[in-house]
């Protein structure tokens, strides 16, 4: 496991310093951006819907027989943009891209494919990691900022149809507008910005470390979505606590 | 598409050793290839070929030994950077995400930066040299592609980088007979026209005797003396007779019966 960390952080600084090749590569960056964009957005949406639906019901109804009503806003603004949303959408991102990330990269790894590319010098973290890593570090503070507004909204259709709680859409954004600030966006967009890069060095490093058959491929999928969720579980600890520390 | 008869290169192999673990798969491999040559490395499924010429490639770096390319070791990143190498993968080893017509440029694209007006012609003498269609084969999928035409995109895509030596994993492997006797004559052909170096790993016996100027045969991680065909048969110990000999039908109902 220590072996696995210190070869994905090679594996980052390498393609940090491949960086200055990213705009010939920004075909293959749009093309993977898109990819994961289409893979997930209806995904997104519905979780994040559900989510802030789901904390509206179970904190609303207590809230509100303890005369709160106007902390329901505040509790789902600050809980789908600060934690929910960055680690929902990081751990679908990593089942559901990650995970065919690892797949292609570890079937072209199978199938000698980039044994060619080495063979033609082309650099496979340049071609493979590089595109792969900017797109989903790009697309997935994009898609936690969807989420986090879906999410809002579905707290807030919860609130106004629940009749346990039944608070005016009005009173839940305002009050959800005044708790939640721009400091508190930055907090989960940072986050799913860290998450995105450990995503993408787990998933590439695994596909790039399959060997063996189609059964190789599938064991290093299910190792990379369960390191992916293992690390972002444990990040998401040490960088709220840094963040809690700036506040 | 220039010719690289000129800066065809020589292959010199001394002492290399590969084990994993603790297995010895290569012990102490010696020989010589010779520019401008087909060298032919023969042997049973498993004595180690494979993994010999991913050596000879620089794709895995050896316990011992050293692998020179017109005396420079192919480890050494200048001399990769210098030369110009090329292999055709025993799958093809094409990129399933490109077209064929992406495939063949790819290294033209990627590693020379040229623009696409410029690889387009290449593309297309390389993909006509193997006998593929400009105007068909150019835009399919590998996935739509024959074991055999894979081999001949292999091919075009090592044409295009104009290679100084080319290796062959097993090109005639998963073939029907006619297919391989294409793609036998194919290797014959580049060689004479351009004098590529050209390193064949296989256990064809057709294909090592139809068109290598040497033959090495490989066993149990140990690579004989090469020897032009025609001297193979009469100085080879009684193993490497017996794998010449056999396989035919006559042969195969005698051990049956």
């Amino acid at each position: 496991m220590i072996r696995s960390i210190g070869a994905m952080i090679l594996l980052g600084w390498q393609t940090l310093q491949a960086l200055p090749h990213a705009w010939r590569q920004r075909d293959k960056v749009l093309s993977a951006f898109f990819e994961i964009g289409n893979a997930s957005l209806l995904m997104s949406c519905i979780l994040s819907l559900f989510i802030g639906g789901v904390l509206a019901l179970q904190s609303g109804p207590v809230l509100v027989e303890r005369g709160l009503p106007f902390v329901i806003g505040q509790l789902v603004g600050l809980s789908m943009c600060k934690e929910l949303a960055p680690v929902m959408m990081s751990i679908l991102i990593a089942g559901r891209v990650g995970s065919a990330m690892t797949a292609e990269i570890g079937s072209m790894q199978v199938y000698q494919e980039i044994d060619a590319l080495k063979t033609m010098k082309i650099d496979p973290i340049r071609y493979l990691v590089l595109p792969r890593m900017i797109a989903i570090s790009a697309a997935l503070p994009m898609l936690v900022i969807f989420a986090i507004l879906v999410g809002w909204l579905g707290g807030g259709l919860v609130s106004v149809m629940n009749h346990d709680i039944g608070i005016s859409y009005q009173s839940y954004m305002s009050n959800l507008r005044i708790a939640v600030g721009w400091p508190d966006l930055i907090h989960g967009v940072s986050k799913s910005t860290i998450f995105g890069v450990v995503i993408g060095l787990v998933s590439c490093y695994q596909g790039m470390q399959t060997s063996g058959g189609p059964r190789a491929i599938g064991a290093s999928v299910t190792q990379s979505v369960v390191k992916s969720i293992v690390f972002i579980l444990i990040l998401d600890y040490f960088v709220t606590r840094l963040f809690v520390y700036f506040e | 598409m220039t010719s690289s008869s000129n800066n065809s290169v020589d292959l010199k192999v001394r002492g290399l050793k590969k084990s994993y673990d603790g297995n010895l798969v290569l012990k102490g491999i010696d020989f010589v290839a010779e520019a401008h040559t087909i060298f032919v490395i023969m042997g049973p499924s498993g004595s180690g070929k494979s993994v010999l010429l991913r050596h000879l490639i620089g794709l895995e770096v050896p316990d011992s030994g050293e692998v020179l390319m017109n005396d420079a070791s192919i480890h050494d990143p200048a001399t990769r950077e210098k030369l110009e190498l090329a292999i055709v993968f025993q799958s093809g080893g094409l990129l399933n995400s490109l077209s064929v017509g992406e495939n063949v440029g790819l290294y033209l694209k990627e590693t020379k930066c040229m623009r696409d007006t410029d690889i387009d012609p290449i593309v297309n003498n390389s993909l006509e040299k193997v006998g593929l269609s400009v105007d068909i084969d150019k835009h399919k999928m590998p996935s739509a592609l024959s074991g055999g035409m894979k081999k001949r995109v292999a091919i075009a895509r090592a044409l295009a980088i104009n290679p100084q030596m080319i290796f062959y994993d097993e090109p005639t492997s998963e073939l029907d007979p006619l297919s391989a006797v294409t793609i036998g004559k194919e290797i014959q052909h580049l060689n004479q026209e351009y004098g590529t170096t050209s390193i064949v790993v296989t256990h064809d016996r057709d294909l090592a005797f139809g068109i290598g100027h040497k033959i090495a045969f490989m066993k149990n991680g140990v690579l004989t003396e090469p020897r032009s065909p025609e001297e193979i048969t009469q100085h080879s110990d009684e193993e490497t007779i017996r794998f010449l000999n056999a396989g035919s039908i006559q042969d195969y109902q005698n051990k049956t019966q």
